[in-house]
């Protein structure tokens, strides 16, 4: 990893586990793949192939006290608030990371943000977030505990979110994140895992996940899995 | 995995990003607090550029500490912003030209 990029993203990490917002958030998103491999250590290596995008998952139930103004925490590292899309996601950046805040979809859905005040920031709606939140574990960046998704449930969401990406580029990004995790959970012997958290799935979203695998040429993952 | 694509996202990132760090310095308090001890007495002084003059507005003998600190941090600010704004144009020329760049065979 660069080393800029290390230092700052340690940095904002450090500041928001001393601020007390870490351990209400999740790191979601392709900066989990930097931490897995402190999981994997040992059992194999994983390319993490990322934007600067670093986005935490705002848990339904996470009420956080004390309130924290994220923005004004970070100001002095040099990030400033950019506006992104129609609807104005709030999003703190640096040339080395841009950070956003992401909550859980719920009902029909909108494209209406929501209003995080207890963080000071708006956060962007998205499907099947829960999943992401529902089996974490805790790894470390440098010497700062993140909590993020196991990477049994990181496996389930991307295949899940695969059908639902418009770029192609992104669909095979996650594709190919999903199935290198996936290799290295059965090396680990973590497959029990991965098929009980999908056992737990309502019905439409395993089969959309069996059907991804199927139509990615990865057919020997269908039979492991189901 | 489609690196082209990744770098071209990455490219109208900086390109935002490098707006708004020009929009972020332009919202900063403008100018620079200067103290001059004239005859063993302080007088404060707010300093400015206009094209290629410095110009000095005199704002009286005591400026509270308030604004004091106000004017050193857009001053910390200012000079990082600059640098970070220098970082994100040197990441848009390399980008433009990792996307320029023929693809090997």
């Amino acid at each position: 990893m660069q080393n800029k990029q290390y230092d700052v993203c340690l940095n904002v990490l450090r500041r928001l586990e001393e601020a007390g917002v870490l351990r209400h958030v999740v790191l979601v998103g392709s900066w989990c793949l930097v931490l897995y491999r402190e999981y994997f250590r040992g059992v194999g290596d994983l390319s993490a192939v990322r934007t600067r995008d670093m986005d935490f998952l705002v848990p339904a139930t996470g009420k956080m006290d004390p309130k924290v103004d994220v923005p004004a925490l970070l100001k002095d590292l040099g990030f400033i608030v950019g506006f992104r899309g129609d609807q104005g996601a709030m999003m703190l950046e640096h040339p080395e990371l841009m950070i956003e805040f992401l909550v859980t979809e719920r009902g029909r859905g909108s494209d209406k943000l929501k209003y995080l005040p207890e963080l000071g920031m708006n956060a962007q709606p998205l499907r099947f977030m829960d999943i992401a939140a529902s089996k974490t574990v805790l790894l470390h960046f440098g010497d700062v505990p993140v909590t993020v998704p196991h990477p049994a449930a990181f496996v389930l969401h991307k295949l899940l979110v695969v059908p639902r990406r418009r770029e192609t580029e992104k669909r095979e990004k996650d594709l190919a994140s999903a199935l290198a995790v996936l290799e290295l959970l059965e090396a680990k012997g973590d497959l029990p895992l991965v098929r009980e958290i999908l056992e737990s799935f309502p019905p439409t979203w395993k089969k959309t996940i069996l059907r991804v695998l199927q139509d990615n040429g990865a057919d020997h993952w269908t039979k492991k899995l189901a | 995995m489609a690196i082209k694509e990744l770098l071209q996202e990455e490219l109208g990132n900086s390109l935002r990003m490098a707006k708004d760090y020009e929009h972020a310095s332009a919202k900063l308090l403008r100018g620079c607090l200067v103290k001059k001890v004239i005859a063993g007495r302080s007088y404060y002084y707010l300093a400015h550029r206009e094209k290629a003059r410095v110009l000095f507005k005199y704002l009286g003998r005591h400026v509270e500490e308030k604004e004091l600190a106000k004017y050193a941090e857009a001053k910390q600010l200012r000079v990082k912003y600059r640098r970070l704004l220098a970082d994100v144009r040197k990441q848009v020329r390399f980008l433009r030209k990792a996307l320029r760049a023929k693809q090997a065979v």
